[in-house]
């Protein structure tokens, strides 16, 4: 029978497995005293090694995506939008330098669109200082880092560059248990990645319309930082609250189409039909929260 | 000493399992082309027997996809299956030798669920990693 996998029961599942394995480091003990312990599947608590909470897996979208949308809508390069690098001195607690790696690394993927190599050598510094002070620089393939500063004058590589970094950034965390830190800077770049889209909404139908289409991922992270504790990651929730409000009321449909599937090229074809309607006075509201949200994390 | 030989185990086990998916990721990397991007996220779930991984995903209009599905040092050994957000079945690799790889032409912004298993024939528990990249 079909289970639907959930991280609990994955390690209960290792924990029976250890049980079993410890009950026979001295069996005689064992069957005499202790029966072999019986571990709750469904228990919760327990650290895995996946960006998850609750069983869950997420995916959230990446801002290089976002910025790539950008640069094909041919909106101007507006500086104001970013966070300025000079604030990286102040980000003194793991919720502020993990959240702003992530804000950070969705601006050098929006600074890559206009070839600003002055800016963006300063945005990956940025980047590497936060990595640094959160244990992740090392453990980053050197090779990346060395392309990152031969590179960072061609827009494609950097695009590319920006998500292996990412990455590599999000393995090492998991593999190290870490996925708190993981999380922070998945929701960091999300947030900014929003941010910089809700400006060029209002002159772009296709942005406008990618704004619209975050309700899903805006779900996943709520339920990402749900079990945070830390005052700043709580605020920052309580304000994706409000966005949600605001996704709620906006007008969506879906049409499924069935998809057509060239099996020679491995490639098939999603014709289902979506749309969601985003007014301005949704934009406004998403960008009021945004900017509060915002102001939390940049400081 | 019994409580030692447990987190003995417990270290040892749990390296073992991690590190095997750092692994399995590092070889599954191999069927993403350079001209798909990241989306940065690794999908690790440690899988027994019939267990599914699932997380929700959403594939934006007017990009392709390529999703890579690994288990272990061979091809083949994880299914995965994509459902749109009224469980229509899009696409499943089972109809096709469980491709470790396939690519989605994405014609508008549809919310997927994707779910993995392990192919029981061919493996009964490991790391599932699931990997996706993108391109305009």
């Amino acid at each position: 029978m079909k289970q639907v996998y959930t991280l609990t029961r994955a390690v209960g599942a290792l924990l029976l497995t250890i049980a079993i394995l410890v009950s026979c480091v001295d069996e005689s003990e064992t069957a005499e005293q202790n029966p072999v312990p019986v571990i709750d599947p469904d228990a919760e608590g327990l650290a895995g090694n996946i960006v998850k909470y609750e069983g869950e897996i997420f995916s959230i979208p990446s801002p290089v995506q976002t910025a790539i949308l950008i640069k094909n809508s041919g909106i101007e390069y507006n500086e104001e939008l970013l966070n300025d690098v000079d604030n990286t001195d102040k980000y003194i607690n793991q919720f502020q330098k993990a959240m702003n790696m992530g804000v950070y690394g969705a601006d050098l993927a929006y600074l890559s669109n206009f070839n600003n190599t002055r800016m963006s050598i300063d945005y990956f510094n940025a980047i590497e200082e936060l990595a640094d002070d959160l244990g992740i620089k090392n453990n980053i393939d050197v090779g990346i880092l060395i392309r990152f500063n031969k590179n960072i004058e061609i827009q494609d590589s950097l695009y590319s560059l920006n998500a292996e970094l990412y990455q590599e950034a999000n393995r090492y965390l998991q593999d190290n248990e870490r996925n708190d830190v993981a999380s922070l800077i998945l929701a960091g770049g999300w947030i900014e990645a929003l941010h910089i889209s809700i400006d060029a909404a209002y002159d772009d139908e296709q942005i406008r319309t990618r704004v619209g289409e975050q309700r899903s991922a805006l779900v996943s992270l709520v339920a990402l930082l749900g079990k945070f504790e830390d005052t700043q990651v709580v605020q920052v929730r309580d304000g994706l609250m409000e966005l949600v409000t605001v996704y709620k009321e906006m007008e969506t449909s879906y049409t499924y189409v069935k998809p057509i599937t060239d099996a020679d090229d491995r490639t098939t074809y999603l014709n289902s039909k979506s749309q969601v309607d985003i007014l301005d006075e949704h934009l406004a509201r998403l960008k009021e929260s945004v900017d509060a949200i915002r102001n939390t994390i940049t400081g | 000493m019994k409580k030692l030989a447990a987190a003995l185990l417990f270290a040892m086990v749990s390296t073992v399992t991690w590190s095997q998916c750092d692994s399995v990721a590092k070889l599954c990397q191999h069927n993403m082309p350079k001209d798909y991007i990241s989306d940065g996220q690794n999908y690790w779930a440690l899988l027994y027997n019939d267990q599914v991984a699932e997380f929700d995903v959403t594939l934006f209009g007017g990009s392709t996809y390529r999703i890579c599905a690994c288990s272990g040092e061979e091809d083949g050994n994880l299914i995965f299956s994509l459902f749109d957000q009224d469980k229509n079945l899009l696409f499943t690799n089972r109809d096709y030798s469980n491709a470790p790889f396939w690519d989605f032409v994405v014609d508008s912004t549809i919310d997927c669920t994707l779910e993995a298993q392990l192919d029981l024939n061919r493996r009964e528990s490991g790391c599932a990693v699931i990997l996706m990249g993108f391109k305009h």
